[in-house]
């Protein structure tokens, strides 16, 4: 009896097709450049935007406006150089800042606010509310305020020179 | 005839073959679509049009055209002309994006749904529908107050995105009078004669760190005399710390804030149309108010400057479509 090989083929290209579509398949899912950006960033792009708002809610100007939240010029210009730490997660000076903030943050949001400025002495960056540390997925939303000659300035800043150029970081994330 | 035939077994293998790589050829094929949940037209589209309609509410003034001489203008003063709305939009100015003007608000309220589906861009190929809430925080009272819910029509779809931000409500101008920095007269002037003939507005006297009565609200022709009387309720209302007083004399102490509201109906013209309530005079039992010689300019003074008064507020916005159904 002969023994006939004519059968084997079709079988074997349909399974060899079949592996090939399933290995491309795997190759694009586990490739990352499929993931969009869009749906699962909302989140984050929503928590972002009430970042930026509350800062900017904060930031109003005294010689035509009055709020009763802020400003936040003023907050800063009478900050006493106290930062955050373990026992006290915010400097005392801070509390109405602090309040204001959390007065406009959704429920479930945690936030760290720090000031970084330029002096004669180099670049300071102090946490002055720390209320743990930031997750993954936190974002920063950043406002500068400039001190000048003639604004009421606390003893901490007496002995800086003018203008000072302070950039206010709130950093905000999900519990 | 030889001893094995093998013309039949090519059909089997074939059919054999093609099955298994049809089989793998439709289970990729469906499940490529299911890589792109993420693209799906709903999700991602209604959240990008939920910001762009935060935005355009909380950033923009809005517009309104009218005609002169034929060519074709605008203005932001929609709240006045909305027979001519452009656009909508809550912003106080350009200058002040996230400060919204509660005149604007108070006119969204009233406008059609349709309308305003209209003007916020919702009603092009697609359609979308809207839900806005705006929430003030009003700080004096503490209260929070729902300055609009517009809640029409009932959402049925499956699928809506919401956006929240954090606002600023501008609830109108008041003079501030802090009474802290000179306190020597019982009786304060304002002179309002700067009025521009467009000024619709109360006025609001914002007095605070005083301590004493504030009695009644008079005003006057020139800075000296003669003095003519108004009625309280109907010309003239104060607030004591964002509540109504139900009449005076009102007793301030330190923390106190007072507002005087003239309303701007009880203004007196002369028969040419000339203002006469040039002076508002204001009186009190003790020496609290600066006074001054020519008094306060309501528009224009160095010292007790007019501010717009504001308050915190979230706005919520919902945004739905039956497109994506």
């Amino acid at each position: 009896m002969r023994l006939s090989d004519d059968a084997q083929l079709y079988t074997i290209e349909g399974i060899i097709a079949s592996l090939i579509m399933i290995s491309t398949l795997l190759f694009i899912i586990e490739s990352n450049s499929i993931v969009t950006p869009q749906a699962e960033k909302s989140v984050d792009m929503k928590l972002y935007q009430r970042a930026v708002d509350a800062l900017a809610c904060l930031d109003w100007n005294e010689n035509d406006s009055w709020s009763s939240i802020g400003p936040l010029k003023e907050y800063v210009a009478n900050w006493d150089g106290s930062e955050a730490n373990l026992s006290s997660e915010v400097s005392p000076c801070m509390a109405g800042l602090d309040h204001d903030i959390s007065s406009m943050m959704p429920p479930h949001v945690l936030y760290n606010l720090n000031f970084t400025y330029y002096n004669g002495t180099g670049k300071h960056s102090k946490m002055v509310i720390s209320h743990g540390k930031p997750s993954d997925n936190s974002v920063t939303s950043t406002c500068i305020v400039t001190l000048n000659e003639g604004d009421k300035l606390s003893n901490y800043w007496k002995n800086d020179a003018l203008p000072l150029v302070v950039e206010v970081k709130l950093i905000c994330w999900y519990i | 005839m030889r001893g094995w035939d093998d013309t039949g077994q090519s059909n089997i293998d074939f059919l054999f073959g093609i099955s298994v790589f049809l089989l793998t050829f439709i289970y990729a094929a469906t499940f490529i679509p299911g890589l792109f949940s993420l693209y799906q037209p709903a999700s991602i589209d209604l959240n990008s049009v939920a910001y762009r309609t935060s935005a355009m509410l909380a950033e923009d003034p809005g517009w309104y055209t009218y005609a002169v001489n034929g060519n074709l203008t605008g203005d932001t003063a929609w709240e006045t002309h909305d027979n001519n709305l452009s656009r909508i939009g809550l912003a106080v100015d350009k200058e002040h994006p996230g400060v919204l003007l509660i005149d604007k608000i108070n006119k969204l309220n009233e406008i059609n749904y349709p309308v305003v589906k209209d003007k916020l861009g919702l009603n092009g190929t697609v359609k979308y529908d809207i839900n806005i809430s705006i929430v003030m925080n009003d700080t004096r009272t503490g209260e929070r107050k729902e300055l609009i819910n517009m809640t029409t029509p009932d959402c049925q779809a499956t699928n809506v995105e919401s956006i929240e931000r954090n606002i600023l409500i501008s609830t109108g101008k008041q003079l501030f009078l802090d009474s802290g920095i000179k306190h020597t007269d019982s009786i304060q002037r304002i002179n309002i004669s700067n009025m521009t003939p467009s000024y619709k507005d109360n006025f609001t006297i914002r007095i605070f760190n005083a301590t004493g009565n504030i009695m009644k609200v008079e005003w006057s022709n020139d800075i000296v005399n003669p003095i003519s009387t108004w009625v309280y309720g109907n010309d003239y209302i104060f607030y004591l710390n964002g509540r109504y007083v139900a009449s005076p004399p009102v007793v301030l102490s330190d923390e106190d804030k007072l507002e005087v509201v003239v309303m701007n109906n009880a203004l007196v013209y002369d028969v040419y149309g000339n203002l006469t309530s040039k002076y508002i005079w204001i009186y009190s039992n003790t020496s609290l108010f600066p006074g001054g010689e020519y008094g306060i300019d309501y528009f224009n003074d160095p010292v007790y400057k007019l501010k717009s008064v504001t308050y915190p507020a979230t706005m919520r916005i919902e945004v739905w479509s039956y497109a994506f159904e």
